[in-house]
């Protein structure tokens, strides 16, 4: 008995001491004169961080996997980059203006970047990376780029880029479109050369990445560390040994599986934020019975949320109502609550459907995603008490994206959304014309706010708009939303300035050690 | 001819989990030591057939029966090794789990043995064009060690119960096929045979009483090391969650999954494991045991 | 020697199984559901970016044609490109191999060091207490699979006591001393079990020799016994060791596979497993091929090596 009540007693403690941590360290964020009682920031040390993937290729236009990327944060830079809360902040780009139609930018050019082969940045550069990414021999996944009709330099410091209708999401796109020298392009995938605070010293395919600070870096006063190592390490538990042992500093978004250990050890610090993704349980709306709405509302209704959380992520994780994670403050709409677990309610809406003896569905799972086979283990056994007999299904990542993803050939299947920097990219894939609206919802009324919001550039309306989309999403119960898995990140005492952002990277520039 | 015979010989024993290729000769001591080997090995299968019993018949706790506030409990008397992270009953899950390893061992076991001797004794028999064609095949499955070609194998069908026997099975074919094949070759040369031949027995007749009892012994010796090494190779699988698939308990299962709380839930760990061990030590056991009966010079 | 026609024929048998291995790898990975370029680009990516990208993998061919060009580039030691990493697959493997290779040695080096001696003394020391210890850790060691082994090591030597790395590993061009720690553990796990074998095999054989007529004789010329067991004995006993031992590589490396996970070591197996995962079919096929060719060149090489070893063989 102990085990588990100590646990659920000790919870609320560690979240709020969690918040005090991030809150202090936000706090002295804001402040950066140091007038707080915090010690300053010390230069130099050589930083640890384990993470669990290898890169697959440090070619910023080609990479896709989360794992690059969280590395790549500190190599490559675009044209506008992202603060805390998600907005968009000037980066390579000193500034910008939006033409009243919203289809040309033109940006100024920031002065005295340096790439890290010494060569200064200029329009041309912008210019060539923007064009290499458009290139479809470059093999860019995403498919906005096409969007930009016309790319060009008007003088050294100045880039225009003309689209061919407005897109109201293009500045946070630009956020991944990193900016390199031409003449370091063929070599970039193993060789990267960018504008970062840190450039690379060596990779070693399946042990580690090694950078260094880049002297000649444009922003003032950081980065404070002289050199980073990214070891990596595929199960968190032999993490966490390293760490306790010292050889590792920093765990970034560490399994929630292994973060008891982490708060048993003095010596070692746990920060908890959000991951900005939504974890879904995804309904095939085109499959029977999932087409009847009572049907979905009754699986709702069915699955406890709480307790998937304590159950399948050990408490580590915020509720969710609808496809949208708390972390996009200024558009979301708490809808957590939407649906109570209720399975009496739940029994009563199947017969109401016309399945007072339940029915028999598949759930598919990712099977590398240890959280989404954990939860759908729950889900089974929650849908079960209320009559809905569910058969677990485990399939690999590449067979989930092909047969669920894109061929929509599933019931059920759970699954984490990374979110994005804007509401339109988030939320557009209910849209009934998004190329992968998996779950095959349809509905007038989204749509059209959908297109609306993607034309228009003022705020407030299209705070509404995405509110009001959040809410169909509820209403129509188009998925069980369920949770956005707390980002936890495991540290020795000592290294301080690590900073949360509603993108998947570690920023590095912040981090130090305390004297 | 007689060389590489011997080599292939070898070859089979040092792949099986077997490798005791050298008789020795017949003591009192030995009779006693076969003596303790079944049973001992007799015993502790007894008990892994009982806990499989227990569990088909339900005897024990629901096996995927959850629940969240009795998470990580040592064992104690409501649960005899306690309970994993989702709080459901660690014994019930251990027996579920030798019902699954024998399945899964037992079925794998048949196939190989089946299909391997079939293979075998057409090579065998018919000889030449054939017997040139099967073992070239089954030479290029014998390049891959068995663990390897059953984790392909199980990419390709998809994981679960029954890809996993078929996978494990298909990967024990080879060694089955080149026992049987020696069987017949000896066999169909042997002089008894010949003067049954003579005397115009049917082929089938002769195989089934001339070359046939003088192959069950090695199968039968390869088949309790091939039990073994498959209830080994399954939970391999299902430890790199490529095997058995949940909610269903397998032991290398339980034991990936309890990895993570292996600080402070040791008997989480300590459970699954040996109860592979126990179970394929037994099989060893009995093994020894059938090739000690078996081997005419200890006999 | 070896006479030059045998070898013709093993050499010519070597080259068969090859290609059919080979051909059993391809067969095999085609027939395998997903789709690599939707991989590579993620679940965002754009269809027609996806199309391009499929041409310019060729996955758009007919299977015999992609058959015929992989196995050209294989007899060449081209093995393709990694779809997912972009590389050589043939240089992937090779800056993988030092891991699983020093892994696969060091444990062979243990089985050899701790397997002969343990299985000399139980035959020296037969039917005594000392004797039966061996048999019961040899029971044991067949018996106990080596992953759990691995995370019983890793409790005991790295959490309880932390006297050696918990996983990962240290190159050998880093800290010769460090890596040799980081790989002591899963060696370990890894050759229980061949240990096991070994110590066996080297107890009867040893049994059967202490038999032969020339120890007999050795015995009543009043040899003592110590001579007799170590310098003739064990001697003529090793044959069978050796041609085992050399057996046991192909079981080392398929073993190396669930150790490597079980250790987090960055070797051939790991490799395997993510290129699985990724549905990265050159990957998965180069090192599914080179596993095999290993296999079968170490078999071909022991048993030339068996017929050196062992003078009473004849050639016919």
């Amino acid at each position: 008995m102990g085990g588990g009540l100590k646990r659920i007693c000790r919870l609320p403690a560690i979240v709020i001491l969690g918040l005090l941590v991030s809150l202090s360290l936000s706090l002295w964020v804001e402040s950066p004169g140091g007038s707080l009682a915090l010690a300053a920031p010390a230069v130099g040390g050589h930083l640890v961080v384990a993470v669990p993937v290898d890169p697959d290729t440090f070619d910023p236009h080609k990479a896709v996997a989360a794992a690059t990327e969280e590395i790549e944060f500190n190599i490559y830079q675009g044209l506008v980059s992202f603060d805390q809360e998600g907005r968009i902040i000037p980066c390579l780009a000193e500034s910008w203006e939006i033409s009243e139609d919203g289809t040309t930018y033109t940006f100024r050019i920031r002065e005295g970047v340096l790439f890290h082969n010494g060569r200064r940045l200029t329009a041309a550069d912008v210019v060539y990376s923007l064009e290499r990414i458009k290139d479809d021999a470059t093999g860019f996944p995403l498919s906005w780029p096409k969007r930009m009709v016309e790319v060009a330099a008007p003088n050294e410091n100045t880039v225009r880029i003309r689209l061919d209708e407005p897109y109201a999401p293009f500045l946070s796109e630009l956020v991944d479109a990193a900016v390199v020298p031409p003449e370091a392009a063929a070599a970039l995938a193993t060789e990267p050369v960018g504008t970062g605070p840190f450039r690379m010293v060596e990779w070693v395919n399946g042990q580690h990445v090694e950078l260094e600070r880049f002297e000649e870096y444009w922003e003032e006063g950081v980065p404070y560390l002289d050199r980073v190592t990214f070891r990596i390490i595929p199960d968190p538990a032999t993490a966490i040994l390293n760490l306790k042992a010292g050889t590792v500093h920093v765990i970034p978004r560490l399994s929630a599986d292994v973060a008891w250990d982490v708060e048993a050890t003095t010596g070692l610090k746990l920060l908890e934020g959000p991951m900005n993704v939504v974890q879904l349980m995804a309904l095939n709306l085109d499959r029977k019975p999932l087409s009847d709405k009572r049907v979905r509302q009754a699986i709702n209704h069915a699955v406890d949320k709480d307790l998937l959380i304590e159950g399948a992520a050990w408490g580590f994780g915020a509720k969710l109502g609808s496809n949208m994670s708390p972390v996009m403050e200024s558009f979301y709409l708490d809808l957590a609550d939407f649906y109570q677990y209720d399975p009496k309610r739940a029994k009563e809406l199947l017969a109401e459907a016309g399945y007072p003896n339940g029915f028999d569905i598949t759930l598919s799972l990712p099977s590398s995603y240890d959280l989404h086979v954990k939860t759908g283990e729950m889900v089974a056994a929650m849908l079960g008490e209320v009559g809905i007999r569910v058969r677990i299904e485990l399939v690999e990542w590449g067979t989930w994206l092909e047969r669920i993803y894109t061929k929509r050939d599933y019931d059920m299947t759970i699954v984490g959304l990374s979110g994005k920097l804007d509401p339109h990219t988030v939320l557009s894939r209910y849209e009934s014309s998004y190329a992968r609206n998996f779950n095959n919802f349809r509905n007038d009324e989204y749509d059209n706010l959908i297109q609306e919001g993607l034309r228009i550039t003022d705020f407030s309306r299209r705070q509404e708009i995405y509110r009001r989309c959040q809410e169909i999403l509820a209403e129509e119960a188009a998925a069980v939303f369920i949770m956005d898995p707390s980002d936890l990140v495991a540290m020795r005492e000592g290294v301080a300035g690590w900073r949360y952002y509603p993108k998947y990277v570690d920023d590095l520039r912040y981090v130090y050690f305390e004297k | 001819m007689a060389v590489v015979w011997r080599a292939k010989r070898l070859t089979i024993k040092g792949w099986s989990s077997e490798a005791e290729g050298f008789r020795q000769r017949a003591r009192p001591r030995r009779l006693q030591r076969r003596q303790l080997s079944i049973w001992l090995g007799g015993s502790l299968l007894l008990v892994i057939c009982l806990a499989a019993a227990a569990s088909w018949w339900g005897l024990t706790l629901e096996p995927n029966a959850m629940n969240i506030r009795e998470r990580l409990l040592p064992p104690g008397p409501g649960h005899w090794l306690g309970t994993d992270h989702f709080g459901r009953d660690i014994f019930a899950r251990i027996a579920y789990g030798s019902r699954i390893a024998l399945l899964v061992g037992g079925g794998s076991t048949l196939l190989a043995a089946t299909l391997g001797a079939s293979l075998g004794a057409w090579a065998g028999y018919k000889g030449g064009w054939w017997d040139e064609l099967i073992m070239r095949l089954i030479d290029g499955l014998m390049a891959f060690p068995g663990i390897l070609l059953a984790i392909m194998l199980v990419t390709v069908m998809g994981p679960g119960l029954g890809n996993t026997m078929i996978a494990i099975g298909m990967a024990n074919v080879p060694v089955f096929a080149r026992i049987t094949r020696g069987v017949f070759l000896t066999g169909r040369n042997a002089l008894y045979v010949e003067a049954a031949h003579a005397l115009g027995a049917r082929t089938w007749d002769i195989i089934r009483y001339h070359i046939l009892p003088n192959g069950i012994g090695p199968i039968l010796v390869q088949a309790t090391v091939t039990f073994a090494t498959a209830i080994l190779t399954e939970a391999s699988l299902s430890y790199l969650g490529l095997g058995i698939q949940p909610p269903d308990a397998s032991w290398g299962r339980m034991l990936k999954e309890a990895q993570p709380q292996m600080g402070r839930a040791l008997w989480s760990v300590l459970a699954p494991g040996a109860a592979i061990f126990i179970t394929v030590m037994a099989l060893n056991l009995m093994g020894d045991a059938i090739r000690d009966r078996l081997d005419p010079e200890t006999r | 020697m070896v006479p030059l026609q045998y070898l013709w024929r093993r050499l010519s048998a070597l080259v068969v199984t090859l290609l059919i291995a080979s051909t059993i790898t391809f067969v095999v990975f085609n027939i395998i559901p997903g789709d690599p370029a939707m991989l590579m680009l993620g679940t965002e990516a754009d269809p027609e970016v996806l199309a391009n990208l499929r041409r310019q993998l060729g996955l758009d061919l007919p299977l015999h044609v992609q058959y015929f060009q992989w196995l050209r580039g294989a007899a060449l030691g081209d093995l393709g490109t990694s779809i997912r990493l972009g590389r050589p697959v043939a240089s992937l493997i090779l800056e993988r191999l030092p891991v699983t290779a020093s892994l696969a040695v060091l444990a062979m080096a243990l089985t050899i060091i701790i397997g002969v001696p343990a299985g000399a003394y139980g035959a020296a020391r037969r039917g005594r207490a000392a004797d039966y210890l061996i048999a019961i850790f040899t029971q044991v060691g067949l018996a106990i699979p080596h992953f759990w082994l691995g995370i019983l090591l890793i409790l005991l030597f790295s959490m309880r006591w932390q006297l050696l790395p918990p996983g990962g590993f240290v190159p050998w061009g880093k800290d010769p001393w460090q890596a040799f720690l980081s790989l002591l553990l899963p060696a370990l796990a890894l050759a229980s079990h061949r240990i096991a074998q070994v110590a066996r095999i080297t107890r009867t054989s040893m049994l059967d020799a202490l038999h032969k007529d020339y120890i007999r004789t050795g015995r009543g010329k009043g040899l003592p016994e110590t001579i007799l067991l170590f310098k003739h004995a064990l001697k003529n006993s090793l044959i069978p060791v050796v041609t085992v031992a050399g057996m046991q590589f192909a079981g080392l490396l398929a073993g190396s596979i669930v150790a490597e996970e079980v250790f987090a070591l960055p070797g051939l197996g790991r490799l395997l497993l993510q290129a699985i995962g990724y549905r990265d079919l050159p990957l998965v096929q180069g090192i599914s091929l080179f596993i095999a060719a290993v296999v079968v060149i170490i078999n071909f090489m022991t048993d030339i090596l068996y017929l050196l070893l062992d003078p009473r063989v004849r050639y016919d």
